[in-house]
């Protein structure tokens, strides 16, 4: 493992420690006053403190606590340490330090002397920060407790769910009572074609090909009674669930839940070169139908779960690329302030995704809407805080840059093919040269010559990207195996909570725990709940008794994967409806909040979230319990009466008409067209571009020109530069948690259809396909392909104009006639759409 | 006059009570006997088909110039004496008030109050119309930004644009009614131009044209490839002639109308019949009007264009007059981010060299051309900032008072409406909600905004919710 122990140091935030009394006394504070702190005003300020809001490098000199934390590079001071002291160091304007400080020249060897003192002495110093009163919350908990998404989600029982000749399952019971009270009717149920359609896109993100559509109708339009048309659907269902289509379809939509981009976005856009491992999990996740509080636990806690093997292990860690793969401003110079803001956004998706529930909108004050206080954000905050994130990137490019995680020989796969011989070669020879190229540069400058300092930092990031690359792989060539995750801390940091969320304001201390407002009075903090016995005999079957980690997160996951919560079922249960019928019961789906919409069927939501835990979170057991429903089987036909009564169907008495995602338009033309390739890619197609960030070292046009016909989910996703094709249709841009995409409706995605060439070339292999049958059948057969059916008496007289109009008007052959029919079918709303 | 274009029964016949007294007799009771399905097919070419609106309109559109981030009212527009005494004295927020770090002068006969960040804007004190009494429901940009652009911060609602295309229409068929130029995709994203329950073809349409200094243009064709000319992807058709593509629109168009009379009602088809025939003559349009070559020097040179620091927004605001002239009914444009928390001294000063010569020139230029009269121009951000410091060198969020203005379309100018208290912390004189400054650009615009509904999800719908009164102080 090639973990940073640098790291660990450079992480003593906020401990105003009472460190070294000793040191503090009247005489040292004296030395410090007269001997130091002018000589840190007049030479580092400038660059490193509060008030000139610099920090280069990470670090300010303005505070002890700043001091003793360091900047990037480690502790600028360790108390009675001269070789640990890195600021002492630089002081010495030695050739084998990194740094030589103050850059304007150095200082007379008096000063110098008296730094070296000052450290010995065990560096006193006054600047201490101080601390503010405590924050008091307004939040009523007990109140707060009685919101129905607190609550514990009740059984209906099975004799009071509405018993009705229409329904068909107790989903449906709940579904047709609620129609009632509302003085709304279903509609017919969907005729077989439209139902099978629906069931390819919904389970797979792909059309049926027309051969099995043929089947599958005939199937279901045959079977002699309700009852075997029923099994007929439901071994459809089982069928396309068995596919690995589905692991790709619905691990994308965790990827939307879980904000999985290949870049950190945000001010330098760097590319995540590793980010993939996380991506093949989540599909392999939902394909092996992995129990949801098992992926839950391995998202937040992989790395401490206990395993059976290596090959586990390598897994579980992968999973917490969860945390990883957020947005990160990693230019930041101040090393401190984006740790702060790592741990928001790892609060932030862990909350939302899992738990509805906004708990970062606590960090600078107590929620405003929801019982939240801002002490529960800081007993999430002390979790992640004792936490480190491992997400790479090159220290040349991006001040914030960490290592990666090194799982080779543990199992996973590689993601790069390994390299021959004269491969290495010219990789070693291209580090040594950019090495060799570096030095002289230093050597010039020490010797006076001036070297502008823009080539000096492409020179470092030359020698760091060569030594990256060649770090990917073994002495032999071999490509090893790195991941984006998290480890504990060896010690939990002791956390404040912070004024209006400012780190220069800490108050009290926060214990860690869980939120309030779903525990017991006095019983969240972790320590409170290693109390209770039940929760010790959870954490003790996960492994060997005593299990416990140190940062918490472990329990964390426990906490939240624990049946014994109200959200989680209930918020992953509604998921799961949104991603079936295209909205949730609660419509907010990230949000269980007070801002959010309640359930429209409450007793439905808590059926659901019951069912799911007894099924051990089987995600593909309550699919297929939706897919089953008469409520999912319903046309999705209009109807006056009830569309007046409800015009945003939210009671369901119809099949909600859908757009296609953006993946799934790009996916289905690729498929009708013969051009999908279904292989899953080596790694990410970002490698071909390298790392760096977006607009620096790795170009917007050079990504856009990458093109592949596997599915979109494996599609280079970096922030920002989404494909063209998944901007226009509403992809989402992974800023934050979407669990419900936007769908909109513009020109754009119209000029898009009609003159992208993507889209001519899908209309062009289509041609060739439908040019293989007989000329009297190419219309119908193209219509099949496309859109699952043939045309009617009409559609065929309006082909025949069409055909005719280009022909009077145009000297086009008679293939490119038929590619510009195929690309209209492709246009056809219908084809972007399902019923 | 066309009907409205509702494909929702009981929608049209809210509409048709609120025009009924205007409306030049068209039968609106057979309309209201259609079925959904029949009322969109019967409305197929008239979506955006200009309509009157409720009474004598005093703008025919809108350019509003939206400066995210919240702008800071006491550095720009809202002048504090009592600021710069209280210089560094404790406030009773936590921080010490800060002084504006700019001097103030009064500008035009009307004797405005205006920094001397904006002196290229001072000089059109006269036609501005300060409101310096705003404020709204929450101090963070995502929920302020999504109130600011539909009224509300916490469900998905229509954006004041949306709303303008569905009372008015648009009068360029060839063009999107409403381009937002260079939205952000953060801060409640396609929600501030979107259509939520209206009709799609009132959704607003993204232009994306380079926003960047000259300097940087070069590093930008680097970094993103060649700037597209047209401001959107697609623009062109290189494979068919336009006989063959118009037959090809035709077979699609007539496919959706297929599937919209089968399935008797769907705003997804009707969004997209109507956005591929739109998109087929924004083939010809676009090009056109992002064309800048018919424009001379003396007009580029108004805006700052080739100018380094100009240039960016300079484009947009010349766009912005070239879209107003072609008739397109809502614009806007976007400049950000405006959120100094620190290095308020550098980067607002940043901020106004940018925007404020563009801004002028857009000013004069409309003027000139006489289409000031009719174009109502908006400027400011989801909130201002606070007169008290935030870390010393910049201010905080501010939404309980703020300045935001509005020039031409038959608002007063060089008049000042609404005050903050002496600090300028709060607004406590005129002050002026969202919902009243959406409910004052409906009425110049000739609409009632009590009177302009969607029925949604059992309710009359209004872009002012069941607030809003409209500031009849500020009408010229």
């Amino acid at each position: 493992m090639t973990l940073s122990r640098r790291i660990f140091l450079a992480f003593s935030l906020l401990i105003v420690a009472s460190h070294s009394a000793r040191a503090q006394n009247a005489e040292g504070i004296k030395f410090f006053e007269s001997n130091i702190r002018p000589v840190l005003v007049e030479h580092c300020y400038e660059c490193h403190s509060t008030k000139s809001d610099k920090a280069r490098g990470g670090l300010k000199v303005d505070s002890r606590d700043a001091m003793l934390r360091g900047g990037d590079s480690g502790p600028a001071i360790v108390s009675e340490s001269l070789t640990k002291s890195l600021l002492y160091g630089s002081l010495l304007y030695g050739d084998d330090s990194d740094y030589q400080m103050p850059p304007k020249g150095k200082l007379p060897d008096s000063v110098i002397a008296d730094f070296r003192k000052w450290i010995l002495m065990g560096a006193p110093d006054p600047r201490v920060t101080t601390i503010n009163a405590n924050v008091d919350t307004k939040v009523d908990l007990e109140k707060g407790r009685t919101f129905w998404a607190y609550q514990t989600p009740v059984r209906t029982s099975p004799s009071k769910i509405k018993s009705s000749s229409w329904a068909r399952t107790p989903i449906d019971g709940f579904v047709v009572a609620t129609l009632d009270e509302q003085g709304l009717a279903p509609v017919d149920d969907a005729d077989a074609r439209t139902l099978v359609r629906r069931m390819f896109f919904v389970i797979t993100g792909l059309p049926p090909a027309p051969d099995e559509m043929t089947d599958w109708t005939k199937r279901i339009d045959e079977a002699s009674s309700e009852q075997s048309r029923q099994i007929a659907v439901s071994q459809l269902v089982d069928q396309l669930l068995e596919s690995p289509r589905y692991g790709e379809r619905w691990g994308r939509h965790w990827m939307d839940v879980a904000r999985f981009a290949e870049s950190t976005g945000g001010d330098q856009n760097n590319i995540y070169q590793h980010a993939w491992r996380y991506r093949d999990y989540l599909i392999d996740a939902f394909n092996n139908d992995k129990p949801f509080d098992d992926f839950i636990r391995e998202q937040i806690a992989g790395d401490l779960l206990p395993i059976k093997d290596d090959r586990e292990w390598a897994d579980n860690v992968i999973a917490t690329g969860f945390l990883a793969v957020g947005v990160k401003l990693v230019g930041e110079e101040d090393q401190q302030k984006l740790f702060a803001d790592l741990i928001d956004e790892q609060i932030d998706t862990t909350t939302r995704a899992f738990l509805g529930t906004t708990v970062a909108c606590a960090r600078c004050h107590d929620h405003k809407f929801d019982p939240i206080p801002q002490e529960d954000y800081y007993a999430l905050a002390g979790i992640f805080r004792a936490t480190t994130t491992y997400y790479g990137l090159i220290k040349a490019q991006a001040r914030q840059a960490t290592t990666l995680l090194d799982l080779t020989g543990l199992g996973p796969p590689h993601g790069t093919p390994a390299l021959s011989k004269k491969e290495l070669a010219d990789l070693i020879a291209d580090r040594d040269a950019a090495r060799a190229e570096l030095d002289e540069a230093m050597k010039k400058i020490r010797s006076g010559v001036n070297v502008f300092r823009g080539t000096l930092r492409r020179l470092r990031s030359q020698r760091d990207e060569t030594e990256a690359a060649l770090q990917g792989y073994s002495e032999a060539g071999e490509p090893r195996v790195f991941a984006m995750g998290t480890q504990d801390r060896e010690f939990p940091l002791p956390t404040r909570l912070l004024v209006r969320g400012e780190l220069d304001k800490p108050a009290q201390e926060v214990p860690r725990g869980v939120l309030q407002v779903l525990s017991p009075a006095g019983r969240h903090t972790l320590a409170a709940r290693m109390k209770d016995s039940s929760i010790r005999r959870r954490l003790d079957e996960l492994g060997s008794p005593s299990y416990r980690s140190i940062s918490g997160r472990l329990e964390l996951a426990d906490w939240i994967a624990s049946p014994d919560n109200p959200l989680t079922a209930r918020v992953i249960a509604n998921r799961v409806w949104h991603w079936m019928f295209g909205r949730g019961l609660v419509r907010t789906v990230d949000d269980f909040g007070q801002t959010g919409d309640a359930p429209t069927h409450p007793e439905l939501l808590d059926f659901l979230a019951i069912r799911l835990i007894e099924n051990n979170w089987s995600i593909k057991s309550l699919v297929r319990e939706i897919a089953l429903t008469r409520t999912w089987q319903l046309a999705s036909s209009f109807d006056e009466s009830n569309f007046t009564t409800d015009p945003d169907n939210r009671f369901l008495w119809r099949m909600n008409k859908r757009r296609l995602e953006a993946e799934v338009v790009r996916d289905a033309m690729l498929a009708v067209s013969g051009q999908l390739d279904l292989n899953r890619p080596l790694g990410t197609y970002l490698r071909a571009v390298g790392e760096g960030g977006v607009g620096q070292n790795v170009f917007e046009p050079v990504i856009r020109g990458i093109t592949a016909n596997t599915r979109s989910v494996y599609l280079p996703r970096v922030r920002n530069v989404l494909p063209e094709i998944l901007d226009v249709f509403d992809a989402p841009d992974a800023s934050f948690v979407t669990g419900s995409r936007e769908t909109t409706s513009s020109p754009l995605q119209s000029l898009f259809l009609m003159n992208n060439p993507f889209v001519q070339r899908q209309a062009e292999a289509l041609t060739d396909r439908v040019s293989k049958y007989p000329a009297s059948e190419r219309l119908e057969s193209a219509c099949m392909l496309a859109l699952g059916r043939g045309p009617s008496e009409t559609e065929i007289d309006l082909a025949m104009k069409f055909i005719s109009d280009v022909s009077n008007a145009s000297s086009l052959t008679t293939e490119q006639k038929l590619a510009a029919y195929c690309q209209a079918l492709l246009c056809a709303a219908e084809f972007s759409s399902i019923d | 006059m066309k009907p409205p274009f509702c494909h929702n029964m009981t929608t049209s016949l809210s509409r048709r009570d609120a025009l009924k007294s205007l409306s030049a007799g068209f039968g609106f009771l057979a309309f209201a006997g259609l079925s959904s399905a029949q009322a969109a097919e019967e409305n197929k070419n008239s979506a955006l088909a200009p309509r009157v609106p409720h009474f004598e309109p005093k703008a025919k559109r809108v350019i509003f110039l939206c400066m995210r981030g919240g702008p800071s009212h006491v550095d720009t527009l809202d002048y504090k004496p009592r600021l710069k005494r209280d210089h560094g004295r404790a406030s009773s927020y936590g921080t010490p008030w800060m002084a504006s770090p700019w001097e103030f002068k009064q500008h035009g006969q009307s004797g405005l109050w205006i920094s001397e960040l904006l002196p290229n804007l001072a000089r059109h004190a006269d036609d501005l119309c300060l409101l310096r009494g705003m404020h709204c429901d929450q101090p963070a940009h995502a929920q302020a930004m999504v109130q600011m652009h539909t009224g509300n911060f916490q469900f998905v609602r229509p954006s004041v644009g949306a709303w303008t295309l569905y009372g008015l229409g648009t009068e360029n068929q060839n063009l999107p009614g409403y381009i937002s130029i260079n939205p952000p995709t953060a801060t409640g994203g396609a929600q501030n131009y979107g259509n939520a329950f209206l009709p799609a073809a009132c959704q607003g349409t993204k232009f994306t044209i380079q926003d960047s200094s000259q300097r940087n243009r070069m590093i930008d064709r680097l970094r993103r490839g060649e700037a597209n000319p047209y401001g959107i992807n697609n623009a062109v058709n290189e494979q068919f002639s336009k006989s063959v593509q118009r037959s090809q629109l035709d077979l699609i168009t007539a496919l959706n109308r297929e599937k919209l009379q089968q399935d008797k009602h769907n705003p997804l088809v009707e969004g997209a019949i109507e956005n591929f025939e739109l998109a087929f003559r924004m083939q010809d349009a676009v090009p056109e009007v992002m064309d800048l070559s018919d424009e001379t020097e003396e007009t580029l040179a108004l805006y700052g264009i080739n100018e380094d620091s100009t240039d960016g927004f300079g484009r947009q605001c010349l766009l912005a007059r070239r879209f107003a002239e072609s008739g397109v009914r809502f614009i806007e444009l976007g400049h950000g981010s405006w959120d100094q928390h620190s290095n308020i001294q550098t980067a607002l000063a940043d901020n106004c060299v940018e925007t404020d010569k563009p801004i002028a020139g857009l000013i004069a230029d409309l003027k000139r051309r006489d289409l000031l009269k009719d174009t109502l121009l908006l400027w400011g951000g989801e909130f201002g900032r606070t007169p008290y410091s935030d870390s010393g060198t910049g201010r905080d969020h501010n939404h309980k008072g703020y300045t935001m203005w509005m020039a031409g379309g038959g608002v007063k100018g060089g008049f000042s409406f609404g005050a903050t208290d002496e600090h300028g912390y709060e607004a406590v004189e005129n002050k002026m909600h969202v919902h009243d400054w959406h409910a004052t650009i409906l009425h110049l615009l000739g609409l009632d905004h009590e009177a302009l509904t969607y029925r949604y999800a059992g309710r009359e719908m209004r872009l002012t919710d069941v607030a809003g009164s409209v500031a009849r102080e500020i009408l010229a």
